[in-house]
C-alpha cells in the first residue's frame, strides 16, 4: 500500500467519536451514531451536547434543525437523535474507558443493608446536584413518604427512626416530611398540589400496582420520585443499591428528563446511570458510568 | 449611532426574552477572540491585522407550536449588529416561512460563518470581509457575498425526501438586496437603518440535495447546492448584480472536503468615470476554495484549503492604482482547531497570500473561542 493509502487508512479509521458510548444499550448507541454524524455536520458536538433544554424544547429545536439545508435528517433520523438528546444527561461523564466491553447485561443490584431511613439523606442529598432545583419553588421542600394501606405500621416507624438532623437543606430550603397514605390517583394528586409536595418517596414493599401509577403521576406532575431499593429504581428518579458493603445512588436518566431534572455530571460520575429500554417501561439495563465504578462507590461530596 | 444601535438591540433581545415568558426560549451563544499577525509591513493598513473579538448571543422563543421567534446579535468588527432577526413560521416540512432580518441563504458556508463552525479563523476569500488581504474597497473590496449575508425580506423554505436518504431542500427569497454606489457598499448595509436603496426586492434561490449513508457506513453524505441571486445595488436602478453558487461537501469516515465557487456579475454606469476605457459595462468576480478537514485524536482537528478570488473588470478611480482590470488573489491555508475542554477551542492557522497585482505576504492567525 502506497504511503497516501496508508495515511488515508488511518485517518479514516483512527479518530473517536466525540462520546464513547461504547457500553450503552444498544439502541441508545444507535441513536448516538445518528446524532453524532448528522450534527456534527454544521456544528460541533460540543454544542448540543452541553445544551440544557427540556424534551420540548429538545422536540422543538430537532424540528428546526431537520429543516435546516443539507441536514439530510429525515423522520426516523429526527426520532433517533430526539431520543439521544432527551435521554443524554450524562454529557460525556458516563462513558468508560475504551476497551472496557460492552455491558449488555447488568447484574442483578442488590439492597443496601443499612436501615433505609439512614439512607434517606443520601438520596435527597443527589437533588442537591440537579440544576432545575432552584427553579423549584421556594419554602419547606416537602417530601412526601408515599405508603398504602398495609404499610401504614411500618410508614409510622419509618417516619419516628428518621434523625431530622441529618437531613440535609436543598439549596437553603429545609426538607419536611410529610406521611402520605396512598387510595387512589386522583386523591394523590390532589394532596401532592394542595401540600405542594416536591418529591415523593415510596416506602420499600409497596404493592407493585400502587407503585406502578404512583411513581406515573409523580411523573406527570413533574415531582421527583425517589426509592430507597433497587426493585423500586425503575420508577424513580434516583433510588438506592449496595455496591458491595457501601449504599450507591442509581439515577435513572429517562426518569429524571421526563421530570425536567438535569443533574450535574459529579453527581452522575458516582452514581449508576440507568436509562429506559422503552419508553415508560420498567426494564433497564446497565448505564455505562457503572463498569468502572463498580469496584468501588465514591462518596458524595 | 452605535449607541442608538446598541440600545435598540437591548430592547429587541429584551422583547425576545419577554415573549419567551410564555414560551421556551433556548439562549446561545459564541465567543471568540482572533489575533491576526501579518508580519510583512509593506501590506500595512491593506489588511485588518490585530486583535479581533466576536461575541455572537442568539435566543429562540418557540411562542407557538409552529411559531419561533429567534434574535441574534453580534458584537465583532462592526460593533453590535444584527446576525439575524425574524419569525419562523414552521407548518409542513415541505413550506416554512421566515420574514424580518434573515440570514440570506448563499452556498454552504452560510451555515457555518459561526467561528465555531468553521475550523481556520478566516473565512473562504468569496465570503471573507475584513480578515482577507485588501478587503478595502480601493482594492478587492472583500468576497462575492459576505457571510453571513444578513437583510430584510421573506424566506420560504422547505424540504422534501424523494427516497429515505435524500433530502431535497428547495428556499426562496426576497430581500432589499445589496447596496452601494459605484461598487457594493458592505459597511452600509450591515448598520441600522436597514433601508433599501430602492423599490425593486432582489429575489434568490437556493437548491441542495443531500444524499446520506448509513450511520454505520463510512460514506457519510453528499451534498450539493446551487444559489444564484439578482437584484439592483443603486437607487436609480440603473445598476444590477447576478450572483450564482455552485458548492458540494462529501464526508468519508472522519475526512469531509468541501468544494464552493462563487460569481458574480455587477454592471456599472457606463457614462461613470473609470480608470480605464469601458469596454464591457459590467466587472465580474469569480471565486472558488476547496477544503479538506480530519481530526487527529480526540482533541485536534486540522484544515487544509486553498481559494481564490478573481476580479475582471475596469476599476474605479478610487481604486489602488496598482488594481488592474484582471486582478487575483490566490490563498494556501493550514489551520488546526484544538479543543481545550468540551465547549473551548483554540485555533491556529498559517495563510500565504499571492496576488499578481498586490505584494504577497504571510499571516498567522492565533484565536480562542468558547461556545454555550
Amino acid at each position: 500500500m502506497s504511503a497516501l493509502g496508508l495515511l488515508v487508512v488511518a485517518v479514516l479509521g483512527s479518530a473517536p467519536d466525540a462520546l464513547d458510548v461504547s457500553s450503552w444499550p444498544a439502541e441508545k448507541q444507535a441513536q448516538y451514531r445518528v446524532f453524532a454524524v448528522r450534527c456534527s455536520k454544521c456544528h460541533s458536538l460540543a454544542r448540543p451536547l452541553s445544551a440544557r433544554m427540556t424534551p420540548e424544547g429538545w422536540r422543538a429545536y430537532v424540528k428546526k434543525m431537520t429543516r435546516r439545508s443539507g441536514s439530510g435528517i429525515n423522520e426516523e433520523a429526527a426520532e433517533a437523535i430526539l431520543g439521544f438528546l432527551t435521554t443524554n444527561l450524562v454529557k460525556g461523564a458516563a462513558a468508560p474507558p475504551a476497551g472496557t466491553p460492552p455491558q449488555e447485561t447488568a447484574p442483578a443490584p442488590k439492597a443496601p443493608t443499612q436501615a433505609p431511613e439512614t439512607l434517606l439523606p443520601l438520596v435527597l442529598r443527589a437533588l442537591t446536584y440537579d440544576r432545575t432545583l432552584p427553579d423549584r419553588g421556594t419554602g419547606p421542600f416537602v417530601v412526601a413518604v408515599a405508603f398504602d394501606g398495609a404499610q401504614r405500621t411500618r410508614a409510622g416507624e419509618f417516619m419516628a427512626a428518621v434523625d431530622p438532623t441529618t437531613l440535609p437543606a436543598l439549596r437553603n430550603r429545609t426538607v419536611r416530611l410529610l406521611e402520605l397514605e396512598l387510595t387512589d390517583p386522583a386523591e394523590f394528586r390532589r394532596l401532592v398540589a394542595e401540600k405542594n409536595v416536591q418529591a415523593v418517596l415510596v416506602l420499600p414493599g409497596l404493592a407493585p400496582s400502587t407503585l406502578s401509577w404512583v411513581c406515573a403521576a409523580t411523573q406527570e406532575l413533574k415531582r421527583y420520585g425517589l426509592a430507597l431499593t433497587p426493585e423500586q429504581a425503575p420508577n424513580a428518579v434516583v433510588a438506592i443499591e449496595a455496591n458491595g458493603a457501601k449504599p450507591r445512588l442509581v439515577v435513572n436518566a429517562s426518569r429524571a428528563s421526563a421530570v425536567g431534572a438535569e443533574f450535574d455530571r459529579t453527581l452522575l460520575q458516582v452514581s449508576r446511570v440507568v436509562v429506559d429500554e422503552e419508553s415508560g417501561g420498567d426494564r433497564l439495563r446497565a448505564g455505562q458510568a457503572n463498569a468502572r465504578r463498580d469496584a468501588g462507590t465514591t462518596p458524595l461530596p | 449611532m452605535k449607541s442608538n444601535s446598541s440600545r435598540r438591540w437591548a430592547l429587541a433581545l429584551t422583547l425576545v426574552a419577554g415573549t419567551g415568558l410564555a414560551a421556551e426560549v433556548h439562549f446561545s451563544g459564541t465567543a471568540f477572540l482572533n489575533q491576526w499577525l501579518v508580519p510583512d509591513p509593506r501590506v500595512g493598513r491593506s489588511v485588518l491585522s490585530g486583535l479581533t473579538p466576536e461575541l455572537a448571543i442568539k435566543l429562540d422563543a418557540d411562542v407557538h407550536e409552529l411559531v419561533t421567534v429567534s434574535a441574534k446579535a453580534c458584537f465583532s468588527c462592526h460593533g453590535v449588529e444584527v446576525a439575524h432577526g425574524y419569525v419562523d413560521f414552521t407548518p409542513k416540512p415541505y413550506f416554512n416561512l421566515q420574514a424580518g432580518r434573515l440570514v440570506v441563504p448563499f452556498g454552504d458556508f452560510a451555515q457555518r460563518y459561526d467561528p465555531a463552525a468553521h475550523r481556520p479563523s478566516s473565512k473562504p476569500l468569496i465570503y471573507d470581509m475584513g480578515r482577507m488581504g485588501y478587503f478595502e474597497a480601493s482594492a478587492f473590496n472583500l468576497g462575492i457575498v459576505p457571510a453571513p449575508y444578513v437583510d430584510t425580506g421573506l424566506l420560504v423554505y422547505g424540504h422534501a425526501f424523494p427516497h429515505e436518504r435524500l433530502q431535497l431542500w428547495y428556499g426562496a427569497y426576497v430581500v432589499n438586496g445589496l447596496k452601494g454606489g459605484q461598487d457594493f457598499d458592505f459597511a452600509s448595509m450591515r448598520v441600522p437603518y436597514y433601508v433599501d436603496v430602492n423599490k425593486a426586492p432582489a429575489v434568490g434561490g437556493r437548491f441542495v440535495l443531500t444524499l446520506s449513508g448509513a450511520a454505520e457506513s463510512t460514506f457519510k453524505d453528499l451534498t450539493v447546492g446551487v444559489s444564484g441571486m439578482h437584484g439592483g445595488y443603486d437607487p436609480a436602478l440603473l445598476r444590477t448584480y447576478t450572483a450564482v453558487g455552485v458548492d458540494a461537501a462529501l464526508r468519508l469516515g472522519k475526512v469531509t472536503a468541501r468544494a464552493e465557487a462563487a460569481w458574480i456579475r455587477r454592471t456599472i454606469d457606463p457614462l461613470g468615470t473609470y480608470r480605464f476605457q469601458v469596454i464591457d459595462p459590467f466587472v465580474d468576480k469569480a471565486g472558488a476554495y476547496l477544503e479538506v478537514e480530519h481530526p487527529i485524536g480526540e482533541r485536534i482537528s486540522m484544515a487544509y484549503r486553498v481559494d481564490a478570488l478573481r476580479r475582471v473588470g475596469v476599476t474605479l478611480l478610487t481604486q489602488d492604482e496598482r488594481m488592474a482590470p484582471d486582478s487575483y488573489l490566490l490563498r494556501g491555508t493550514v489551520a488546526t482547531q484544538v479543543a481545550l475542554f468540551e465547549t473551548v477551542f483554540l485555533k491556529a492557522s498559517y495563510e500565504y497570500t499571492y496576488s499578481n497585482v498586490l505584494p504577497s505576504f504571510h499571516a498567522g492567525n492565533l484565536g480562542l473561542g468558547a461556545t454555550f
